[in-house]
C-alpha cells in the first residue's frame, strides 16, 4: 500500500499541470500595469487609448544642420519606415476631414462678432482684390469666408530647415508611430531600431516603449542574479542540513502544485490578473516550507502522530489574516490574498496529511551544546519597547505611492527623454480624454475645451455640432445683407459672377456626425458601453484649467494609481488593524499565558520596520512585505509559545534561511521595488533571529 | 495669412527658386498669373538677389521689395513697411531656410514635397499628400544655365507661368 502513495504528490502535480494547460490559465496573466487597476471606466479608457496611434511615438534626432546630417536622418527614416511596425508621423491631412471642414465651415467654427461688427465689406473686398492682383504669388481666398470672420482651425506649428523638421539648437528630427502592442513585439522592434540607429553619439532616439523593454531587461538580469543567489542558499540548506533528496523533490513538487492550483483559481475569478499577483503569490506560497520543516523536524513524517496542532493553528491564523485582507478594494492586494489563501491551503493539506502517509527519513538531529547563554533580553520589557516604537512611528511614517519610484532607475533613457522634453519648449505633455453620451455632445465638449485652452490639439472641435450649427445659423440669418453687399461689390470690382454665392449664406442642412464618419476623418473616438470618448494632449502645467470639467478624464496611469492607492489605503489600514486584532484574539486562545511572548514576534519586527520608516518613505511593496513577515511571525509565535525547545528553534532557523533565500536576497537588487521587499524581509528575518537567540524563553503549561 | 496660404506661398517660392540656376546672384524673371476668382491673367516682372545674410525679391512694376533676414520678412511698398516676425510664423521662416538651402543647390528638398517624372526634357512634379490639397501639379524645363519655363497649377484653378529673362 505504501508504494503507490509515494507517487501521489507527483500525480497531483501532473494533474494540476494538465488542468493549467487545458484551462489556459496563464493566458489571463498580464504584464500591463493596467491590470492592477480595478475594472471600470478609467481602465477601459486607458486600454483603448493604448491602442490608438498617438500612444506610442518614436522620436529621432540627428545632430547638426549640415547636408551630412540631413542625409543621415533621411537614410534613417527610410530604414525605420521599412520596419513593419513603424510608420512616419507626418503633417498630412485627411482629405475627408478637410472636405467636412470646408463644407460646414460656416456652421462649425466660432464667428468673431467683434470683427463682424466692424466689417466694411467694400473696403475689405477692395483690399482683397489689390492683394490678389499685386502679389507675386497667388492669394488663396476662402469662398465661404473671404473676410476671415470665422476662427481658423488650429494647425500645429513646426520648425523646418531644408524641408525637414528640426529641434532648436540641435539638429534634424523626425516623429514615428509604433504599432507594437505586446512586450514581445516591443522587444523585437527595440532590437531592430537599435540595429539601425547603432551607437552613434550624434543620433538620439527615444520612445516610451523603450522603458518597457530596457527596464524589463534590467529587471530580468537582476532577478536572474538574485535567483542564482537564492538557489545556492536553498541548495545548501536542503543538501547540507536536511540531506534528503526525496524530501527536496517532494517539497518543490508540492509548492509547484499549490502555485498552479492557486493560479487556476484566481484566473477563474478574474479575467485579467497582473503578473505581480502571480510573482508575489508564489513568494507567499513559499511560507508553506515552514509547515514542512516543523512537521519534518518534529518527526511527523515517519510516525503515526496526530496532527501537529502548532502548525495547524499557525496556518489558520495566517489564512484568517489573508481572508480579512481579501476584503480590501485594492485589487492587487485582494488577488494576492486570495492566491495566498489557496496556495497555503493546498500546501498545508499536502504537508500535513499526505507527507506522513508517504513517509520520509527521520530528521537526523545533532545537538550542539554551548557554554554561552545568549538569552539575555527580557521579553516583557522588549514587548513594551516594541509597542512604544510601533505607536511612535506613526509620528514620522510617510508614504510614497509614486509608481515610478518602484521601477528600475533607467538613468540613460531618462536623460534622453529629458533631452527631447527640454528641446520641445521645456514642456511635458499629458494625455486626457473627453467623454459624452452622444457624438454631438462629444464634439460640443471638445469645442468647450478648445475655447478654454487654445493650445490644445483636439481636431474633433472642428466638426459640426448641433449647438454650434443652430448658434451660427442664427447669426448667418442676420448676415444676409452682408452677403448681398459682397455679391454686388464683387461683381463691380471684376470678380467672376457667382464666385461669392456661398459666402456667409446659410444654405446647408444640419447633418449629425456618426462614429464611422469620424473614424473616416482619421480621429480617435471610441465607444465604451454607452459613452463616447476622444483623446487629446495638453501641457502638464495647464492641465488644471480643463481638469475641472466633469467630462474631462486624465489618462495618466500614475495619477489614477496614486488616487486609487490613496482611496484604498485607509480601508487597507482598517483591514490590517482588524487582521491584527483577529491574530491577537487567536493568539490569546492558542497561546494563553504565553501570549505576551507570542505578541513579541509580531510587534518587534514591526517596530524595527517603524524605525526604518524614519529614514525612508513607505511604499506599497514595503506594506505588502510587512504582511508576509507578519504572516511568518504568527507561525513562529505559535510554535515557540507552545514548544520553546532547540528543535523548534532549529525548524524556525531553517525556515528563516529559506525565507531569506526567497525574499531577503532581494536586498541585493538595484530595482527599488525588489529592494523594498528585500529590506523589509531582511529586517523581519534579522528581528526574528534576534528574538530566537537573545530573548529569554517562556515556561509552558505542559 | 492662413497656414495653408503661407504653406503654398512657401512651396511655390521654393519651386520657383529651386529650378533656377543656383550659381546666379541675381535672377530676372517674368510671370503670367491666371486668377480664377477674377477670370483674368496678370503679367509681372522682377528680380531675386542673393545677398550676404539676406534674400531680396524686387518687383519692377511697383518697386515693392520683400526682404528676408533670418528673423523677419520685411515688405516695403510705396514707402510703407510691413514687418512679419517669423518666430510667430514658423512655416514662413521654414520657407526661407529652405530657400537658402536651395540657393546652395540642395535638391533633396524637392523630394520632401514631390515625386518627379521626366519626359522629353520637361520635368513633371507630382505633389505628395502633404500639399496635394493646394497644388494640382508642376511642370518645368530648364537647361544648365537658364529656366525655360515653370508652370504651376493650383487646386483652386489658379495657374502661374514663369520664365527666366536673364
Amino acid at each position: 500500500m505504501k508504494k503507490p502513495i509515494k507517487y501521489v504528490n507527483f500525480i497531483l502535480f501532473i494533474i494540476s499541470l494538465l488542468l493549467l494547460i487545458s484551462l489556459q490559465s496563464y493566458t489571463h496573466l498580464s504584464t500591463s500595469l493596467l491590470s492592477i487597476l480595478p475594472n471600470g471606466e478609467v481602465k477601459e479608457l486607458i486600454k483603448n487609448f493604448e491602442q490608438t496611434q498617438n500612444s506610442k511615438v518614436l522620436l529621432l534626432a540627428v545632430k547638426d544642420f549640415d547636408n551630412e546630417a540631413l542625409k543621415k536622418i533621411l537614410t534613417l527614416e527610410k530604414e525605420l519606415t521599412a520596419l513593419p511596425l513603424v510608420s512616419k508621423k507626418g503633417i498630412k491631412q485627411n482629405s475627408k476631414f478637410q472636405k467636412h471642414k470646408e463644407v460646414y465651415k460656416l456652421y462649425s467654427q466660432e464667428i468673431d462678432l467683434v470683427k463682424l461688427k466692424k466689417l466694411d465689406v467694400r473696403k475689405e473686398l477692395q483690399a482683397l482684390y489689390n492683394d490678389m492682383t499685386s502679389s507675386f504669388f497667388p492669394v488663396q481666398i476662402d469662398k465661404n469666408d473671404p473676410f476671415k470672420i470665422l476662427s481658423s482651425p488650429r494647425i500645429p506649428s513646426v520648425v523646418l530647415k531644408n524641408g525637414h523638421m528640426i529641434l532648436d539648437n540641435y539638429g534634424y528630427m523626425s516623429f514615428f508611430v509604433l504599432q507594437s502592442k505586446s512586450l514581445k513585439e516591443h522587444q523585437i522592434l527595440y532590437r531592430q531600431i537599435k540595429t539601425i540607429v547603432n551607437n552613434d553619439e550624434n543620433i538620439k532616439v527615444f520612445s516610451p516603449v523603450f522603458y518597457y523593454v530596457e527596464n524589463s531587461q534590467a529587471i530580468k538580469s537582476d532577478v536572474n542574479k538574485i535567483i542564482l543567489i537564492a538557489t545556492v542558499i536553498l541548495l545548501l540548506l536542503y543538501l547540507l542540513l536536511l540531506r534528503d533528496l526525496s524530501l527536496l523533490l517532494n517539497t518543490i513538487t508540492t509548492l509547484g502544485t499549490s502555485a498552479m492550483i492557486a493560479t487556476m483559481m484566481i484566473t477563474q475569478l478574474y479575467d485579467e490578473v497582473s503578473i505581480f499577483v502571480f510573482v508575489f503569490g508564489i513568494s507567499i506560497s513559499t511560507i508553506a516550507i515552514d509547515y514542512m520543516f516543523h512537521h519534518y523536524i518534529h518527526d511527523f513524517f515517519n510516525t503515526s502522530k496526530s496532527l501537529n496542532k502548532e502548525v495547524l493553528f499557525g496556518f489558520l491564523t495566517t489564512v484568517s489574516a489573508f481572508f480579512i485582507l481579501s476584503f480590501t478594494s485594492f485589487l492587487l492586494i485582494k488577488q494576492i490574498a486570495i492566491f495566498a489563501m489557496v496556495s497555503l491551503f493546498v500546501s498545508y493539506v499536502i504537508f500535513a496529511l499526505l507527507y506522513p502517509k508517504i513517509g520520509f527519513k527521520k530528521f537526523n538531529y545533532k545537538h550542539y551544546s554551548s557554554s554561552y547563554n545568549f538569552n539575555v533580553l527580557n521579553p516583557n520589557k522588549l514587548l513594551l519597547l516594541s509597542l512604544v516604537l510601533v505607536l511612535s512611528s506613526s509620528m514620522w511614517i510617510h508614504f510614497d505611492f509614486d509608481l515610478k519610484n518602484l521601477d528600475y532607475n533607467n538613468v540613460k533613457l531618462k536623460k534622453t527623454e529629458k533631452f527631447f522634453i527640454e528641446h520641445f519648449n521645456a514642456h511635458k505633455y499629458i494625455s486626457f480624454a473627453i467623454k459624452a453620451n452622444s457624438i454631438d455632445d462629444l464634439i460640443e465638449n471638445a469645442k468647450i475645451v478648445q475655447r478654454t485652452v487654445n493650445a490644445v490639439q483636439l481636431p474633433l472641435s472642428d466638426l459640426l455640432s448641433k449647438n454650434t450649427y443652430e448658434h451660427n445659423k442664427e447669426i448667418l440669418q442676420d448676415m444676409k445683407s452682408i452677403h448681398n453687399t459682397l455679391v454686388a461689390e464683387a461683381k463691380q470690382l471684376g470678380f467672376k459672377e457667382g464666385y461669392f454665392d456661398s459666402a456667409y449664406y446659410p444654405n446647408k442642412k444640419y447633418i449629425s456626425c456618426t462614429l464611422d464618419k469620424i473614424k473616416a476623418y482619421g480621429m480617435d473616438v471610441v465607444k465604451i458601453k454607452d459613452t463616447y470618448y476622444t483623446y487629446g494632449k495638453i501641457d502638464k502645467d495647464i492641465y488644471e484649467k480643463i481638469a475641472s470639467y466633469n467630462f474631462v478624464k486624465s489618462l495618466s496611469l500614475k495619477e489614477h494609481f496614486e488616487k486609487y492607492m490613496k482611496e484604498s489605503i485607509n480601508k487597507l489600514f482598517v483591514l490590517g488593524a482588524l487582521a491584527l486584532l483577529v491574530i491577537i484574539v487567536l493568539l490569546f486562545f492558542i497561546t494563553k499565558n504565553t501570549m505576551g511572548y507570542a505578541l513579541l514576534f509580531l510587534l518587534f519586527p514591526l517596530s524595527i520596520v517603524g524605525i526604518y520608516a524614519y529614514f525612508t518613505a513607505i511604499n506599497i511593496l514595503h506594506i505588502f512585505m510587512m504582511f508576509v513577515i507578519l504572516a511568518i511571525s504568527i507561525d513562529y509565535a505559535i510554535y515557540l509559545s507552545k514548544k520553546n525547545d532547540a528543535l523548534t528553534k532549529r525548524a524556525i532557523g531553517y525556515s528563516l534561511i529559506s525565507t531569506f533565500a526567497g525574499f531577503g536576497v532581494l536586498i541585493f537588487s538595484k530595482i527599488n521595488a525588489l529592494f523594498s521587499m528585500g529590506i523589509v524581509a531582511t529586517i523581519g528575518i534579522v528581528s526574528i533571529f534576534i528574538l530566537l537567540i537573545f530573548v529569554k524563553g517562556v515556561k509552558h503549561e505542559s | 495669412m492662413f497656414f495653408w496660404e503661407e504653406k503654398m506661398f512657401k512651396v511655390l517660392l521654393i519651386l520657383f527658386l529651386t529650378v533656377f540656376p543656383a550659381f546666379s546672384k541675381t535672377i530676372y524673371f517674368s510671370e503670367e498669373k491666371y486668377i480664377e476668382a477674377l477670370g483674368k491673367t496678370f503679367t509681372k516682372k522682377g528680380k531675386i538677389s542673393f545677398l550676404k545674410n539676406k534674400i531680396e525679391i524686387i518687383y519692377s512694376h511697383d518697386n515693392s521689395i520683400l526682404t528676408y533676414n533670418g528673423d523677419y520678412l520685411i515688405t516695403k511698398k510705396n514707402n510703407k513697411i510691413r514687418k512679419l516676425d517669423l518666430a510667430k510664423k514658423p512655416s514662413v521662416k521654414m520657407f526661407f531656410i529652405l530657400f537658402e538651402a536651395i540657393y546652395f543647390n540642395k535638391k533633396r528638398v524637392l523630394k520632401t514635397y514631390f515625386s518627379r517624372k521626366e519626359t522629353k526634357g520637361i520635368t513633371q512634379l507630382i505633389p505628395n499628400e502633404t500639399i496635394s490639397a493646394y497644388i494640382e501639379g508642376v511642370h518645368f524645363k530648364k537647361n544648365s544655365k537658364k529656366l525655360d519655363f515653370l508652370d504651376i497649377k493650383l487646386k483652386n484653378k489658379d495657374r502661374i507661368h514663369i520664365e527666366e529673362t536673364n
